[in-house]
């Protein structure tokens, strides 16, 4: 009974391994996928493993959007891309990167061989009113005892005094966060300083929405000191938050009164230096890099 | 033929086929970051040999035997000698090897150089193949011994690792061979003899059989131990001084001074620091169950998990039911002796010679088989332990996990099939062991060249390793097909591979002279092993190059394994 069971056993390994003999997918899958995406539809890869062959098949997942998008706040459709053996997603997995008050829906669901497309929309979505990042109105300042503006543009970067080398550009691209890509506004950040980022024309929703995190795997493997944020609408603080290299990916949101005003956010390194591991390999004059992204948002009527 | 004569040729048989599809299935394996440190060692070390050989270096000259074997002299030197041996026998090239010179003609020759590199690992683990048949013969049968050897070399990673110019099957092979020896020695004096010869080759090979000691002197004292239980007699301590035991002891340390030429000036210091640097190993990084790890301790269930998501179940189940009967059949020899005879006060020569000879003494090989399969994975459970990497290191576990497995189908099938007429029964063994390597032989052939993303049927292959977040890759070594193409050669970001590998692949003539490596900011092209760690590199190229999407991935059952960006044109960089 035993070596049958066994027998059964191989058989079964063999059909599940044959199963996927070689792989599945073709062009033909992906052309088929690409027909079935929605225009104006977000995309988001569900099967972490498909990514870079979605990427390199499908020019809407290539885009600085589907890449490194931060959440699915602002988005009134998404199209979902998954591998059949993984199953239809549920509505849970998409909820917390919506507003609490933001319902997705399943619309309906398209095959295209061992790929799913699934087709969601939003029901009271938001809309994202202004974003920190602005190609010519985002200023920044750097702050070593005495406030320095920093020059450039969030595309080309800006360069601080006292920052010099590329790799100190204030600059708009991807950062890895959390073993995640993330498109945001990467920032070196000496010890005992500042650098602070301010709009003079900021249109506000009902909220204002972000995340923080550190960047660099390699960073937070030595264990960076806090940073603080500060926000100020319109000279006034709003929100303070201390995040550490633990927090991940970390979101924040307050409310605001809709209008058009100041915004400041400006950051600070608490403690100076690095910790190694084991801990007393402690670096004083080390640079961490933080990654942030900031929108305003309103609840409903979309454009 | 009879049947000694012919077990013996069907292992030579097994050895010879497999050595053949090794080097079949060897041109599509990339070299791992390890080979190309290897290789240039095996370089100089097998320059040493020949200039030895020809006359030219005096043996005895200190300074240029430390210029030779200073290189890589954190590990043993054995299988890199070897393997330079063989690359000055088989591609011959001017004298100094390491020349530049010698590149154009390495590239030249008809055989690739990084393949003669690679011939005495391969070897070794064909011989492997041939050693677990024979020993499977004596356990078993000679249907059940097939699956034990064809298994092996069937696994995906050991078949992977079989191809390389590296340390881990070689050594497992040996311990194999020590096992075998082992307990050979319980009855045959010659085999006690050779018992410190085959460590020897074992810890000129890798440090994992420096545990092999401590092990075996336990086993002695086991067999001891039954044996004054069921005699109801102390021996005396030095009785576990048998033929075999200072075999081990004495003749180890020399094979392993013989074949390392390093050691043989300041031997204390730089043994002291060869065992030093394995005790204090860097830590690599490594994904397991979606997280990385980069610090022990790695979760305990680690190897255990790994070995469950790699390995066919269907050999774990037989390798389960052998060790059942394994350890049965041996606690039915504790108390079953019914000889008078004790141990003696003082050892007599038989002892010496074959201590399980005595009808009082047990084998005890049934608990030294699970022993053998399961000390590999505790070891790397432990929480203190560096964190080496993957699979590979209890690779040493599975020749014996495979003959429990040969064990266990043997004891079911003979219950089974015990009424049935001897055609019928080989038939029917065969049409199983057919079975039972199919799970295997499938995993391996839909993922060579790239099996260290492999997983097997049950976790859902290489896509189910990825979804449970298991790791993929970890030598940078998977580019078969990406880059041979011949075409313009731009300058390459190397990622993960070794520098040293890269001028491999170009000695080797898979790569144009003219493709050189370059920093991301000055490459054209940019190579990205999917690793979760590595995110941030691919981030890095997606900065760099203005674009997120690959120009080409290589997969495996459609799991990405490498991909390479190519650079935007300045004016097309997206905002």
């Amino acid at each position: 009974m035993v070596l049958v069971a066994i027998v059964c056993v191989s058989l079964a390994e063999t059909v599940m391994t044959s199963s996927r003999y070689g792989g599945e997918l073709t062009t033909a899958h992906w052309v088929r996928v690409n027909e079935a995406l929605r225009a104006d539809a977000a995309l988001v890869v569900g099967t972490s493993w498909l990514a870079p062959e979605a990427r390199m098949r499908l020019d809407a997942a290539a885009t600085p959007e589907a890449s490194g998008r931060p959440d699915l706040r602002g988005v009134t459709s998404f199209d979902v891309l998954l591998h059949h053996r993984e199953g239809p997603s549920a509505a849970s997995r998409w909820r917390p990167s919506l507003s609490p008050d933001s319902r997705p829906r399943r619309v309906s669901l398209e095959r295209a061989g061992p790929l799913l497309v699934e087709h969601w929309r939003v029901e009271r979505p938001e809309r994202i009113v202004d974003t920190l990042v602005h190609p010519h109105a985002l200023q920044v300042k750097v702050n070593r005892d005495v406030e320095r503006s920093c020059r450039g543009d969030p595309r080309s970067g800006y360069t601080c005094p006292g920052l010099r080398g590329a790799a100190t550009a204030v600059k708009q691209q991807y950062a890895e966060v959390d073993f995640e890509a993330r498109r945001c506004l990467s920032m070196p950040l000496p010890s005992a300083a500042s650098l602070s980022l301010f709009r003079a024309n900021f249109e506000r929703g009902d909220r204002i929405v972000g995340h923080l995190g550190f960047e660099d795997f390699n960073a937070r493997l030595r264990n960076d000191g806090p940073v603080t944020m500060t926000i100020q609408v319109e000279g006034e603080t709003v929100a303070r938050s201390t995040f550490t290299n633990a927090d991940g990916w970390a979101g924040f949101e307050f409310s605001t009164t809709p209008g058009v005003g100041a915004l400041s956010v400006s950051l600070h390194a608490n403690a100076p230096g690095q910790w190694g591991s084991p801990p007393e390999r402690y670096e004083r004059g080390a640079t961490r890099r933080v990654c942030l992204e900031l929108r305003s948002m309103r609840e409903g009527d979309p454009a | 033929m009879n049947r000694p004569l012919r077990t013996l040729f069907t292992a030579l048989l097994l050895t010879a086929l497999s050595f053949t599809a090794l080097i079949e299935t060897e041109p599509s394996v990339g070299i791992v970051r390890d080979e190309g440190i290897y290789m240039a060692a095996s370089r100089r070390y097998g320059a040493w040999g020949a200039g030895v050989r020809r006359g030219e270096i005096p043996i005895d000259d200190r300074s240029q035997r430390d210029r030779a074997f200073r290189v890589n002299a954190e590990h043993p030197a054995l299988m890199k000698l070897a393997a330079g041996l063989s690359a000055e026998l088989l591609t011959p090239t001017p004298p100094d090897r390491a020349s530049p010179a010698a590149e154009s003609a390495a590239s030249s020759s008809r055989l690739r150089e990084s393949t003669t590199y690679r011939i005495p690992a391969m070897a070794v683990a064909s011989l492997g193949v041939g050693l677990l048949y024979l020993i499977g013969v004596q356990l078993t049968s000679s249907i059940a011994a097939l699956l034990a050897a064809c298994g092996f070399l069937l696994l995906p990673r050991v078949f992977f690792h079989a191809h390389l110019h590296c340390f881990d099957v070689p050594v497992a092979v040996w311990i194999l061979g020590v096992a075998a020896c082992w307990t050979r020695a319980g009855t045959s004096r010659i085999a006690g003899g050779c018992v410190g010869i085959v460590l020897g080759l074992a810890v000129a090979t890798k440090h994992n059989a420096l545990f092999m000691l401590p092990l075996l002197l336990s086993h002695e004292a086991l067999t001891w131990g039954v044996r004054w239980y069921n005699t109801g007699r102390r021996p005396p301590w030095r009785a576990l001084l048998s033929m075999r035991v200072c075999s081990a002891v004495l003749l180890t340390p020399l094979v392993l001074l013989a074949t390392w030429p390093w050691l043989w000036a300041d031997t204390s210091t730089r043994l002291f620091e060869y065992l030093q640097f394995h005790s204090d190993h860097a830590y690599y990084n490594m994904e397991f169950l979606g997280a990385n790890y980069n610090e022990p301790p790695m979760p305990i269930s680690y190897p255990v998990v790994m070995t469950l998501a790699t390995v066919p179940w269907t050999l774990l189940s037989l390798a389960c039911a052998g060790a059942w009967f394994a350890i049965r059949d041996d606690l039915a020899e504790v108390g079953a002796a019914t000889s008078p005879a004790g141990p003696p006060s003082r050892p007599s020569w038989e002892d010496f010679l074959a201590p399980t000879k005595h009808p009082a003494a047990p084998s005890c090989t049934g608990v030294g088989i699970v022993a053998l399969a399961v000390f590999p994975l505790l070891l790397i459970a432990l929480p203190s332990v560096p964190i080496f990497g993957g699979t590979k290191h209890w690779l040493t576990a599975y020749p014996f996990l495979l003959l429990l497995a040969s064990v266990g189908f043997h004891q079911l099938a003979t219950r089974a099939l015990g009424g049935v007429s001897t055609p019928r029964r080989v038939t029917a063994l065969l049409v199983c062991v057919v079975c039972f390597l199919s799970p295997g032989a499938l995993s391996t052939a839909s993922s060579h060249p790239f099996e260290t993303a492999q997983y097997n049927g049950v976790v859902g292959g290489a896509q189910g390793g990825a979804r449970l977040g298991l790791n993929r890759g970890y030598w940078g070594h998977a580019i078969d097909g990406l880059l041979d193409s011949g075409g313009e050669a731009r300058p390459l970001y190397l990622h993960d591979i070794h520098p040293l590998a890269a001028r491999q692949y170009r000695r080797d003539g898979r790569w144009p002279a003219t493709r050189r490596s370059a920093a991301l900011g000055e490459s054209q092209e940019a190579l990205i092993f999917y690793e979760k760690h590595m995110t941030v590199d691919e981030i890095r190229i997606w900065n760099a190059y203005g674009t997120t999407r690959p120009a080409a991935v290589l997969t495996v059952e459609d799991v990405p394994v490498t991909g390479i960006y190519r650079r935007l044109p300045a004016r097309r960089v997206a905002p």
